[in-house]
């Protein structure tokens, strides 16, 4: 076989993949449009307070893990005391902190030495103490020595958790008052089934605070942010929408999720060494369902919110997109031997193979595409006119469905008031095409490459702290 | 030569296989463009469109509200007449959502007034009519609006929708029955429940059932002992939100039941009784085999704060559970003197127990000012004693942090219940 037949090969290879993937976001849009909407008709019907006074509304227990938070842990701790939920304790895990994390919890807290009995169901790190606020004592801090992952400290939560149910929150992020109450409505509806409920995550960068609570949204200015937001609008309202409805979702997100408790304790909790410890957890969720041949759900609701800080500067997201590409790597591989097996079900049969070659090959395969593109275009072989038009419509599809994300995220919770921001926004739909998707596809083929070499090291990012990050942003 | 055609041949095939996957993708190319360019320009125009059409609805509710807002007295006393507000949409929309949310939180009366405003002025029928008639998720509102009254005549309508095909509308019926709190609306939803006609997942049924019979817990008493299986668990989760002492010797029955929702159900309930009709059933359960069961039941003997319950608590607080043995602890720590607890506590030989009563006194407070008093005991007599229980409370505390300091390997060794 000839160059020029192997180009031909290669050309039309790179064709069919990107026609199927623009196909799988297309349906994965419209299924995530007919969801939310029967979503939101289903509240129509539903008072958020009937949740709080009913007596079989089970108790949550937050658990923060903070490692070198110093910036962001006071207000983030307390957004998560003014959650609004019956029964709420909140643990929040100093992980080794070499900073004042510990320093600023104990001055804004009133932490008093707690003795209550700690069970290590999960092992971790040395717990050096357990500390309970004297201003709320629904509030305890786990003292604890660096175990070198967010896992390790996560665990350590667990073992003080007290609750059915318990909620993961990054320390960086702030949950909205009534995102409890909305995560817990699809939990309540089938408490028997549903074992896991993620919520959405949102970008607090740009948005104004005050007194841990979110004042006004608006949308950042740093183009690099602003991009950010289109990507989590998209893998949240479309991609963690569309997987749920099929109950085929394979990730929850770390920075806010609602797990049974006993479900995470029976596989063993979080996997310490895990890169991406959220995915892993989801992926040995239902790998022991499946095994046990349970019923089960796991579920995405989209109108619970928790706002995050994302990376603020190129480097610092190149880090962080190289961390996710080494961590879904991490945890794909091990679990191979789920994909086409019968006892997997649609796990094994749809939503691995696609993470498998629509998300950790797509780089290579993106990149070996255009490679094949460009030769052939030198070896003349490239019709010049359908080149063209193949960029255009790639171009148009990929803005079409981001445009999508923010049709969804207009019906589904409306948070950009501002007629500017929803413009701004659209605007960057097609702005994000070139070069922030070539600088992605570069992030993760780093991550790749980091992990091919065993450079799994933890690679901290750049925070300037909650209030910092939002208002930092001057306004308009 | 042969090899040579065979190749010429195959080479053939890959070129028009080629010339044809090229012709379709460029005709293909064209279509998809054209698709995704009108797909672009239907979601910008929704997202415009959706933002005038909701800025213009909100407005004019917005309006409506104030309007009603600024002349209630007046509507309700029938001063403005009725036909100028009750054919326009908007406005008695207001006034129902805003007369609905007023017998929220009125007394008695003045809900009975704003209920018999609605019937005279037509509201009631209209909302009757909309649960009735309307379809999907706008009859499911309505059916929840229609619970809101509270009217007697709303049950039936209510009722019917729980025949309905679509869940959504029978869970809709289900929170609308709860928002009645009628005793009538309990016992429709119970006999469709026991029928076997009511099945839903989750806990808006319990809750419905608990908020409908909380008044008259004597009427789950009958679907009770003629369910079977789930629907008898399900009653009995109900049962324990909602028995009270007008349950009477039925109460004593139940104690014995086969099933333990129903024993917790009844140790929960024990909590209101006289505590010498209470004490020997609360005493029994808190043996129970089920570990939720003993909790029940200590938590209500603790409720008591009687000296006759003391044994029962110290047995519980050396239970296997280290759930019971806290709420034992819990019941334990508000005793009157809890210095005399703690000997006692020590006396078991139990150090799981022992760790329960520090955990508890600490949260409360008190553990501090127990190990002062201890080391401040002067009396010779009380001395020996008071220093062997200081030793023994600060072992246990020390004991507390052993576990969290061991290092992982280790840990797997060390029992815990």
């Amino acid at each position: 076989m000839n160059m020029r037949a192997v180009l031909n090969i290669s050309n039309n290879t790179f064709f069919f993949y990107y026609l199927f993937s623009n196909l799988s976001y297309l349906i994965l849009l419209i299924v995530a449009l007919l969801s939310s909407r029967a979503h939101h008709q289903h509240l129509a019907s539903l008072r958020l307070e009937r949740i709080k006074i009913s007596p079989l509304t089970p108790p949550i227990t937050l658990v923060a893990p903070a490692h070198n938070e110093e910036a962001s842990i006071v207000p983030a701790v307390r957004s998560l005391l003014h959650v609004d939920y019956p029964e709420l304790e909140v643990v929040v895990i100093n992980d080794g902190s070499t900073d004042r994390t510990f320093a600023r919890l104990q001055e804004e807290f009133d932490l008093q030495a707690a003795r209550l009995l700690y069970i290590p169901h999960i092992a971790t790190a040395v717990v050096r103490g357990l500390y309970r606020s004297a201003t709320d004592p629904r509030l305890i801090v786990v003292d604890k020595d660096a175990g070198g992952s967010k896992a390790d400290a996560v665990n350590a939560g667990l073992n003080v958790a007290s609750s059915p149910y318990t909620c993961v929150v990054d320390s960086d992020s702030m949950l909205e008052s009534d995102a409890l109450l909305r995560i817990m409505v699809k939990i309540l509806e089938d408490p028997k089934h549903v074992v896991a409920a993620g919520g959405i995550v949102r970008v607090l960068n740009g948005c104004q605070l005050m007194n841990g609570r979110i004042r006004a949204v608006r949308l950042p200015r740093s183009p690099i942010v602003i991009f950010q937001v289109i990507e989590y609008l998209r893998a949240f309202l479309i991609g963690r929408e569309g997987w749920a409805r099929g109950n085929m979702l394979t990730i929850i997100s770390g920075a806010f999720g609602v797990f049974r408790r006993d479900v995470v304790m029976s596989v063993g909790g979080y996997r310490a060494s895990a890169i991406g410890e959220d995915f892993d957890l989801v992926a040995r969720i239902h790998r022991r369902m499946l095994d046990e041949k349970r019923e089960y759900r796991i579920v995405f609701v989209p109108d619970p919110v928790c706002w995050t800080e994302v990376p603020p500067t190129a480097k610092s997201l190149g880090r962080q997109r190289a961390r996710w590409q080494k961590g879904l790597i991490d945890v794909l591989w091990p679990n191979r031997d789920m994909l086409f097996r019968r006892r997997y079900g649609r796990i094994g049969a749809i939503a691995l193979p696609y993470l498998w070659v629509f998300e950790l090959c797509a780089p290579i395969l993106e990149i070996l595409g255009i490679a094949a593109i460009i030769l052939a275009a030198v070896l003349g072989m490239l019709s010049r006119g359908l080149f063209i038009e193949f960029m255009i419509y790639g171009y148009l599809f990929a803005a079409m469905i981001s445009v999508g994300a923010v049709l969804q995220e207009e019906i589904t919770y409306r948070r950009y008031n501002n007629w500017r921001d929803v413009a701004r926004l659209m605007l960057y739909c097609f702005l994000e095409q070139f070069p922030y998707r070539q600088m992605h596809l570069f992030w993760r083929l780093q991550g790749m490459w980091q992990y091919a070499r065993g450079d799994v090291v933890w690679r901290s990012m750049d925070r300037v702290g909650l209030e910092a990050t939002a208002s930092s942003r001057p306004e308009p | 030569m042969d090899k040579c055609a065979g190749g010429n041949a195959k080479h053939s095939k890959m070129s028009s296989l080629h010339h044809w996957i090229n012709a379709s993708a460029a005709a293909f190319v064209v279509r998809a463009i054209i698709f995704s360019l009108t797909g672009i320009a239907l979601l910008v125009a929704s997202i415009l469109a959706r933002r005038i059409i909701r800025r213009h609805h909100f407005d004019r509710l917005a309006e409506a509200g104030f309007y009603v807002r600024q002349h209630w007295d007046e509507i309700i006393g029938g001063e403005i007449p009725r036909n100028e507000w009750r054919e326009v949409h908007a406005d008695a929309d207001a006034i129902i959502t805003q007369a609905l949310d007023r017998m929220e939180t009125a007394s008695e009366e003045k809900a009975a007034r704003l209920l018999d405003f609605l019937r005279d002025a037509g509201l009631l029928d209209r909302m009757l009519a909309e649960a009735r008639e309307a379809r999907g998720w706008r009859r499911d509102a309505a059916l929840v609006q229609l619970g809101r009254t509270r009217a007697l005549e709303a049950v039936t309508s209510l009722v019917d929708a729980l025949g309905d095909r679509n869940s959504e509308t029978q869970l809709a019926a289900v929170r609308g029955l709860a928002r009645t709190g009628l005793a009538q609306a309990g016992e429709a939803m119970l006999e469709r429940v026991v029928a076997g006609d009511l099945a839903l997942a989750g806990t808006s049924l319990q809750n419905s059932l608990i908020a409908c019979t909380r008044v008259n817990p004597r009427i789950l008493l009958p679907y009770l002992y003629l369910a079977q299986g789930p629907v008898r668990e399900l009653l009995a989760r109900v049962m324990a939100e909602v028995a009270s002492v007008a349950l009477g010797d039925d109460l004593l029955l139940l104690a014995s039941d086969a099933l333990p929702e129903v024993r917790a159900s009844v140790a929960r309930a024990l909590a209101h009784a006289e505590f010498g009709f209470a004490f020997p059933a609360l005493a029994q359960l808190a043996t129970d085999e089920e570990w939720y069961v003993r909790l029940r039941a200590l938590t209500s003997m603790g409720q008591f704060k009687q000296a006759r319950a003391l044994p029962v608590l110290l047995r519980g607080v050396c239970d296997e559970n280290r759930h019971v043995r806290q709420r034992a602890a819990e019941a334990l720590a508000h005793v009157p003197d809890p210095t005399s607890v703690l000997r006692d506590v020590l006396k078991m030989e139990d150090a799981y127990a022992l760790q329960a009563m520090i955990a508890e006194l600490d949260r409360t407070g008190d553990f501090e000012r127990i190990l002062k008093t201890l080391e401040s005991t002067a009396s010779l007599t009380g001395r020996a004693e008071a220093e062997q229980l200081l030793e023994a409370l600060e072992a246990g505390a020390e004991g507390l942090n052993t576990m969290m300091r061991l290092p992982a390997a280790a840990r797997k060794t060390v029992q815990t219940v």
